[in-house]
């Protein structure tokens, strides 16, 4: 078992997305996820680790073994594709056993393998059938069975579900955890579901355009974002652009009925606080919350409770999760608790304190 | 039902019957004809089921019938075999370079983003008239001596005209795989060439079928090319159309003969259909899984790749073309090279100058509106019968009507040539109905009539199919929603259906024309341009006034001038149909 790391690694692609200077290291046995909108140059990452692709810059290294230069099949990893790329000519047996019999593996340890991965992955009773007559699962099991045959030093997933429907997909992203994790692969995951990242990756790197935003542990994107897109990707946040008023040497923003001292020399300022944190049809709480007033636009019925969206005085609408009923057009009092407003810079996207 | 429905069901169902009428009682009387014997064939008033059957006519294609036994008409016809021979060679050796060429120029398009662009550029051939490319070729073989009259030269001349839709059929097919097949053979230990012969023969043998059924269906069925290009080793196609005559026309062999052309396209359509049924599931397997292009990934171009496919561009796309214009220059003479060249120019004038030319340009065009009229309606019957739910059993029916798809335009020719003969069924038919009596082929305007006729029937499969296959996009919610307005199936149809059809009925327009344009076949089987010059179409004009007549410098000026009109008219049609 290997960790995996990229120094300083440049693609540049004609048409697509670039990446420049790319840094990434990834350690023994963890599953970790590469997150990002379509277009922001994630499956690049994996097609470089691959070796699909050849880096322009930079070095690409497998624990201590450099693999920059080595071709794809002398690397040890395996990968699942978005389409799967389960043969349509071949059976799930010969599908599976292709990685082996490629390497001129006897046939009768071809056969144990594939009945020890099979049974692994509670396949065997389709073993027999060719690919289209299978369930979105079962591919997805088989693709994953003709990754695991060679025994790869690392797991390669390349949005993997992105072709399957809500329920399966949520079992599915559970079976890949569980088989990254009880065989102890490293695993590189790409998806552009902030949901599926949040709930399968060890730690997360967000990018855009070409850039690696932020790397952090689910729970750190989640309650403690240093990076304004990733607050925005991955948590269900209200947020709000203001000018910076800078005066004597000191910036500040109002906010409501507040006053917000922050750090000097920004020219905007950008609020986000969480959608729970909009206390709704509240009086009197003390002067230790943001407090204001404005106008139900819509509800937006949940399970066990509902959104509703508030328009205020200058045009801002805000979102806030409530068990209460609200009429449409109904004014309704709101507070927010001023130390969960996260602030941050309006150019550079990166917390302030 | 209300009454106005079962009225438009009967009139579409009629409509639908005269349209298989039309294209079957010539299919039959020729099949009828190949089972008579000598005293039947030509027996006035014609029967229509041969009263004493006999498979002479078949087996005389393949030996010499004993005359005691079967009388002097046989005499004069001598075995098809050899022609046959010819054919299947020409056949599979085209299929091989095609198949070749087209394969390579699949892997090499990803290597190579100059091929992947230039590639298509091989369909303009078929823009070009056949018998313009037909004197390039003769002006290329007088450089490369030995392919003239050779195999491997008629294959060459085919293997032009089919690469590009090869080439189209492979790409579109392969291109609609994800690459993520050939990345993933790769990451098990494939080379990039390995997993792109793997993957391709794997989960491309539908179109590796498609793209073999039309080199195949073009290189057996081609005459023009067979006819210019070879003298002794000339293909099956050419013996249908040279008999001569002495002991009156021997109907029953050359019926047997276009009968044995027509069937080999035929067999194969049927063995092929459920091939390709069987694999069209892979197909919708990756239809499924996303779009129906995937991106392929972008790699390094490597120029050297390029070489070969230039070689090959020039030497099909670009050569014949520009030899067709030097074709004087090139052959042996003791004239000087000044003298040549004022011959040539003058030439050009002459060409330019001739009536005849003109009158066979205009010849040529009215074909070719009346043959686009009437596909359109045969292809809009299509659209309007099979828009509506697929057309339930109707659809069958039309199916039904694409065999002259499968039967050569010489073969069409010859068929309706025993239709229209004097006193034939015909005029047997038409003196039923109580019409005076026409001399179809012996009438200048009958003679037209009938080539016409013929090659109407040889064109209504390419509109059934393009107009079929159009009807098939419109999506039901279109004319569900004109008909919860309150419009009936005409007004949907004409209103909603049609202005979404455009560019289909374009498409139909530009194949038919094109195919249209280039007609040489009918004509020469079915009057050889007779009676006088009634139906001399500008290929047959260019064959008999230049080509035949040995005339370099006029073939030169002729299939450059004819060759020019026929691109920028096909350019004009593309043009437009982009647009839609």
């Amino acid at each position: 078992m290997v960790g995996v790391r990229l120094e300083n690694v440049s693609k540049s692609v004609v048409g697509g997305t670039s990446i420049k200077g790319l840094n990434l290291n990834i350690s023994d046995g963890e599953f970790f996820v590469i997150a990002g909108p379509p277009g922001s140059g994630k499956s690049l990452v994996l097609r470089l680790v691959a070796g699909l692709e050849k880096p322009d810059e930079g070095e690409i290294y497998l624990g201590d073994e450099r693999i920059t230069d080595l071709p794809p099949h002398r690397r040890g990893v395996s990968m699942v594709f978005q389409s799967l790329a389960l043969y349509p000519n071949k059976t799930v047996f010969d599908n599976i056993a292709f990685p082996l019999r490629i390497r001129k593996v006897s046939e009768s340890t071809v056969r144990k393998r594939v009945n020890e991965v099979a049974q692994f992955l509670r396949i065997e009773h389709v073993l027999h059938k060719y690919p289209r007559f299978l369930s979105g699962g079962e591919q997805q099991r088989v693709a994953v069975a003709r990754a695991m045959i060679l025994n790869p030093r690392v797991f390669l997933f390349d949005q993997p579900l992105a072709n399957l429907d809500a329920v399966i997909r949520i079992a599915m992203r559970d079976e890949i955890r569980r088989i990254a994790k009880e065989t102890g692969i490293t695993s590189i995951y790409v998806t552009h579901e902030n949901v599926e990242a949040l709930s399968i990756g060890d730690r997360i790197a967000y990018m855009e355009k070409g850039k690696i935003v932020e790397i952090g542990t689910p729970e750190d994107f989640l309650k403690n974002p240093q990076d304004f897109r990733v607050a925005r990707y991955f948590g269900d946040v209200n947020y709000v652009q203001l000018l910076a008023e800078n005066t004597d040497g000191r910036s500040s923003v109002t906010f409501l009925n507040r006053r917000i001292e922050v750090s000097p020399n920004h020219s905007k300022i950008i609020l986000a606080f969480h959608i729970n944190e909009v206390k709704l049809g509240v009086n009197e709480l003390g002067d230790r919350y943001l407090t204001g007033e404005g106008e139900v636009v819509m509800v937006e019925e949940r399970v066990r409770n509902r959104v509703c969206s508030i328009r205020l005085g200058d045009g801002v609408e805000l979102r806030a999760i409530t068990d209460k009923r609200f009429e449409i057009g109904e004014r309704v009092k709101f507070a927010i608790s001023p130390d969960k407003i996260y602030l941050y810079d309006g150019d550079t996207m990166s917390r302030l304190s | 039902m209300d009454n106005s429905r079962i009225l438009g069901r009967f009139f579409e169902t009629i409509s639908l019957l005269i349209l298989l009428f039309f294209i079957y009682i010539p299919f039959f009387w020729a099949v009828s004809t190949s089972f008579k014997g000598p005293q039947e064939w030509a027996a006035r008033p014609p029967t229509i089921v041969p009263t004493n059957p006999t498979i002479a006519n078949y087996l005389i294609q393949f030996q010499q019938l004993p005359r005691e036994i079967y009388g002097s008409w046989y005499a004069a016809y001598g075995p098809a075999t050899p022609f046959i021979v010819n054919s299947l060679i020409v056949t599979v050796l085209t299929i091989f370079l095609t198949f070749g060429a087209a394969l390579s120029m699949t892997y090499l398009s990803k290597i190579s983003r100059v091929i992947s662009r230039m590639s298509p550029h091989f369909l303009f051939v078929d823009a070009i008239p056949k018998i313009s490319m037909a004197v390039g070729f003769l002006a290329l073989f007088t450089l490369l001596r030995g392919l003239y009259d050779s195999y491997y030269g008629l294959s060459i001349a085919y293997l032009a005209e089919t690469l590009g839709l090869a080439i189209i059929t492979l790409r579109i097919f392969y291109e609609s795989l994800p690459p993520d097949i050939e990345e993933s053979m790769m990451l098990m230990g494939y080379g990039r060439f390995r997993a792109f012969i793997s993957n391709f023969f794997s989960n491309c043998r539908t179109a590796l079928l498609l793209a073999i059924f039309l080199t195949f269906v073009f290189s057996w069925q081609d005459f023009t090319y067979a006819l210019i290009l070879t003298n002794f080793k000339s293909t099956v196609t050419v013996r249908l159309a040279s008999f001569t005559h002495e002991v009156g026309e021997l109907f029953g062999p050359r019926a047997a003969l276009s009968i044995l052309i027509g069937v080999p396209a035929l067999i194969l359509t049927l063995a092929l259909f459920s091939r390709i049924r069987e694999y069209y599931p892979n197909v919708q397997l990756y239809e499924m899984t996303g779009s129906k292009k995937y991106p392929q990934p972008r790699i390094k171009s490597e120029p050297l790749a390029s070489i070969p496919f230039l070689l090959l561009y020039i030497m099909l796309l670009i050569a014949p073309f520009i030899m067709s214009g030097l074709y004087w220059f090139l052959l042996p003479s003791e004239l000087p090279a000044s003298q040549r060249l004022i011959l040539q120019g003058v030439r050009y004038a002459d060409a330019l100058t001739s009536h005849q030319y003109m009158l066979s340009l205009l010849r040529t065009w009215i074909i070719t509106v009346i043959t686009i009229a009437s596909t359109i309606s045969a292809g809009l019957l299509t659209a309007y019968i099979t828009v509506y739910e697929g057309g339930g059993w109707r659809r069958y029916l039309l199916f039904l009507t694409m065999i002259p798809l499968f039967i050569p335009p010489i073969v069409s020719g010859y068929i309706f040539r025993i239709i229209f003969y004097p006193s034939g069924p015909t005029e047997a038919f038409l003196e039923l109905l109580g019409i005076p009596k026409v001399t179809w082929l012996s009438d200048p305007a009958g003679a037209l009539a009938a080539v016409i006729t013929a090659n109407v029937w040889s064109s209504i499969p390419f509109a059934v199919l393009i107009m079929y296959g159009g009807a098939r996009t419109v999506g039901r919610e279109y004319w569900m929603s004109s008909m919860v307005m309150g419009a009936g199936r005409l007004r949907t149809f004409t209103s909603v259906i049609v202005p979404r059809l455009w560019r289909y009925i374009l498409l139909t327009t530009l194949l038919v024309s094109i195919h249209t344009f280039e007609i040489f076949d009918i004509p020469y089987i079915m009057t050889f341009g007779g009676p006088g010059t009634a139906t001399e179409t500008v290929s047959f004009y260019i064959y008999n006034n230049a080509i035949k007549a040995g005339d370099a410098a006029l073939s030169s000026a002729l299939s450059v001038i004819t060759g020019v009109i026929q691109i920028l008219y096909t350019y004009l049609l593309i043009h437009m149909l982009r647009r839609f």
